[in-house]
């Protein structure tokens, strides 16, 4: 493949079993320039992510590819961690080795803004709270021109949140972050709750990840055992009676969100969106809510593409396939 | 029949029009003692409120029953008004005479709850406009909420957006400190809003219809629904005095030029039969700051650990309701 036609992108990421899945699902398309890894605070804490990281670039085969850290903590807010889903090692606890190569020094916001000033027509796949994207764009005035677009895995509009009643985890966790990157003027593909909520893996698609028996297989199937078991969080009132329970493993299968956000990147023509202001809560019952004006009473132009359907069988066999099919260089 | 109980109720409005059509639907139905309308600052201000509902009960022949006035403005924000829909008098500007009767003299928070007190049974409160009045009766009387059996409020917007706000319908927006008070206060509270709300449309044949009936109720309702019908725009302008968007009554909710959308009469509905709605029992909260005041959050999944404090109506069977509708504003000769 011509150099010159593959898509220049930079994956900001807080593995994160689900961003493990896209990671893998990314490395193994070569249609893709992977300029960096930039590390968020999310799943679990920094360091970890950016250990996580580097599990996965050395199973795929693919350590050449740089891996930055973040900044630690959100903008303004205790940090908040989703270990119930991943794992407390972020990775579902499967025992990996660790890796031996190590992160590239440098922060991950500035070589975001280095990078992205070097292609010009950078694509940003953000997986995590967008903590580092909110200071590339305060960094540098002239970040947001060099950036294509970002697809975000974040947000709920007509469903119900993950975080919050009304809120995603990602910009629940840094709501502020949030509103700066949506109000930058860069576009956003928003790729939330409104379309990961209809993609399921199965129990079927595990299967023939296990038959094809690769390196890269083996890892997504130990990694996933913890939340396709024990991944849960249970709800109580005050006097402990049960409101409501959280399994990332349900009669319907399992939902790995990120995969369907990154999935925009390999497919968009899987998903219906629809362009819409979309503006960012950062007070309120439900920080970090998605509010989408769709009658215009805001006076805004559009800021966003909102995906709001998506095709979660072409979507998710292909993954299937092109992970089976993968080989580490 | 004396044996079938009537249900004790109170409505808190403030007409406009779709108020003004609810009142005469739950007049029409033998269902309902209504006890008294209290009047709430909400689509027009106050005294036109009071005014509209006085001319909506000599339409009825009910004059019989009090019209109180309440709260001027609500608890904490600016009053804004929905004229925009409902025309300057709140009635669609069609001119109807002024009422003979006066209101009657008295608070209508302080009435609401010497009505509750004194009615054998728990009282229904059917809350057509921002809650104030209702809040305020909370907050006068520890003991009101034991003698309401429910709030059934035309508010609210879940799965689908606002209409005052890209968040929030304009009952709640209006006053969302009323509704945090309201929804907190252990009251049972049946919300039908715009989730329901948003799938009823009153098409122009039913109006027509009920027009040929020929009474004095058909015609002040179709009078009045001339202005929402042909005149009811909001022009929506950006910093620079653009025109952005542009919302005009019969394309709400995408009703495209097929009818408009009576929202009170839906909620009304519920009370005329129940059967007719979809709900869910969860706990819903008001959002009284962020971008969209007003905006109510519901918990499907149990995060907060709450109780649920609220049946949601979040399906109606429309063509039904609008149909009764229909038929009994034909039969309502007073």
């Amino acid at each position: 493949m011509n150099e010159n036609k593959r898509r220049a992108i930079i994956i900001d990421t807080d593995p994160g079993v689900d961003d493990a899945a896209s990671l893998f699902w990314v490395l193994t398309n070569p249609q893709f320039d992977i300029k960096a890894i930039t590390i968020a605070n999310g799943n679990v804490s920094l360091d970890q992510c950016a250990i996580n990281a580097l599990k996965i670039l050395e199973a795929a085969g693919q350590s050449h590819i740089p891996v930055y850290i973040g900044a630690p903590d959100p903008l303004l807010r205790p940090t908040v961690d989703a270990a119930w889903v991943h794992g407390n090692d972020g990775l579902g606890d499967a025992g990996f080795p660790t890796p031996r190569v190590l992160a590239t020094p440098g922060y991950a916001p500035a070589e975001m803004a280095r990078i992205a000033a070097e292609c010009g027509d950078i694509t940003i796949l953000a997986l995590a709270p967008l903590t580092n994207v909110a200071l590339a764009v305060r960094l540098d005035p002239d970040f947001k021109k060099h950036v294509k677009e970002i697809l975000f895995m974040g947000g709920a509009v007509r469903v119900p949140g993950n975080e919050s009643p009304a809120a995603s985890f990602n910009p629940a966790v840094d709501p502020d972050a949030a509103r700066i990157v949506y109000r930058s003027g860069i576009p956003v593909v928003q790729l939330g709750l409104d379309v990961c909520d209809k993609v399921r893996e199965m129990p079927e698609d595990f299967e023939k990840l296990a038959a094809a028996h690769t390196p890269v297989t083996d890892f997504i199937l130990r990694m996933l055992a913890f939340i396709r078991s024990k991944a849960r969080r249970v709800y109580t009132d005050e006097s402990g009676q049960v409101t409501g329970v959280d399994a990332v493993q349900d009669s319907a299968g399992v939902g790995l969100n990120d995969l369907t956000a990154t999935a925009y990147l390999i497919e968009p023509g899987w998903f219906k969106t629809r362009a819409l202001y979309i503006d960012i809560d950062t007070a309120g019952l439900c920080p970090g809510q998605t509010v989408a004006d769709f009658r215009g009473m805001w006076g805004k132009q559009p800021n966003a593409l909102w995906a709001y359907d998506v095709d979660a069988r072409a979507l998710v066999d292909r993954w299937v396939a092109d992970i089976c099919a993968y080989r580490p260089v | 029949m004396d044996t079938i109980k009537k249900i004790p109720l109170i409505i808190d409005t403030d007409p406009g029009d779709d108020d003004a059509v609810s009142i005469l639907w739950a007049l029409s139905c033998d269902k309902f003692d209504v006890k008294a309308l209290t009047i709430a600052n909400g689509n027009v201000g106050l005294d036109k409120c009071a005014i509209n509902a006085l001319r909506t009960l000599e339409v009825s022949k009910r004059i019989d029953i009090p019209v109180y006035k309440g709260a001027w403005k609500p608890i904490m924000i600016p009053a804004q008004d929905a004229s925009w829909i409902h025309g300057e008098d709140g009635l669609g500007d069609a001119g109807f005479p002024l009422p003979q009767t006066p209101a009657t003299p008295g608070y209508a928070p302080v009435e609401m709850v010497r009505i509750a007190k004194e009615s054998p049974e728990p009282i229904t409160i059917l809350a057509l406009a921002p809650i104030t009045n209702v809040a305020l009766a909370i907050l006068l009387d520890a003991d009101f909420k034991n003698h309401v059996k429910e709030v059934v409020f035309m508010g609210g917007a879940v799965a689908v957006p606002g209409n005052t706000s890209p968040g929030a319908s304009f009952n709640v927006a209006a006053d969302p400190h009323a509704a945090s008070i309201v929804y907190n206060s252990g009251i049972p509270v049946v919300q039908v809003g715009l989730d329901a709300c948003d799938q009823v449309t009153q098409r122009w044949e039913d109006l027509d219809e009920i027009g040929q009936a020929g009474t004095a109720v058909a015609d002040f309702v179709v009078r009045m629904m001339e202005f929402r019908r042909d005149k009811a725009v909001k022009i929506i302008k950006n910093e620079k005095g653009e025109v952005v968007a542009c919302m005009a009554a019969n394309e709400e909710a995408g009703r495209g030029k097929t009818g408009i959308g009576l929202n009170d009469l839906t909620t009304t509905a519920y009370l005329v039969n129940p059967g007719w709605f979809k709900v869910r029992e969860v706990a819903m909260d008001i959002e009284t700051g962020g971008l969209t005041p007003g905006r109510t959050t519901a918990d499907f999944h149990g995060l907060w650990g709450r109780k649920p404090n609220c049946t949601f109506a979040y399906g109606v069977d429309g063509p039904a309701l609008v149909r009764r509708w229909v038929e009994d504003m034909k039969a309502f000769r007073p």
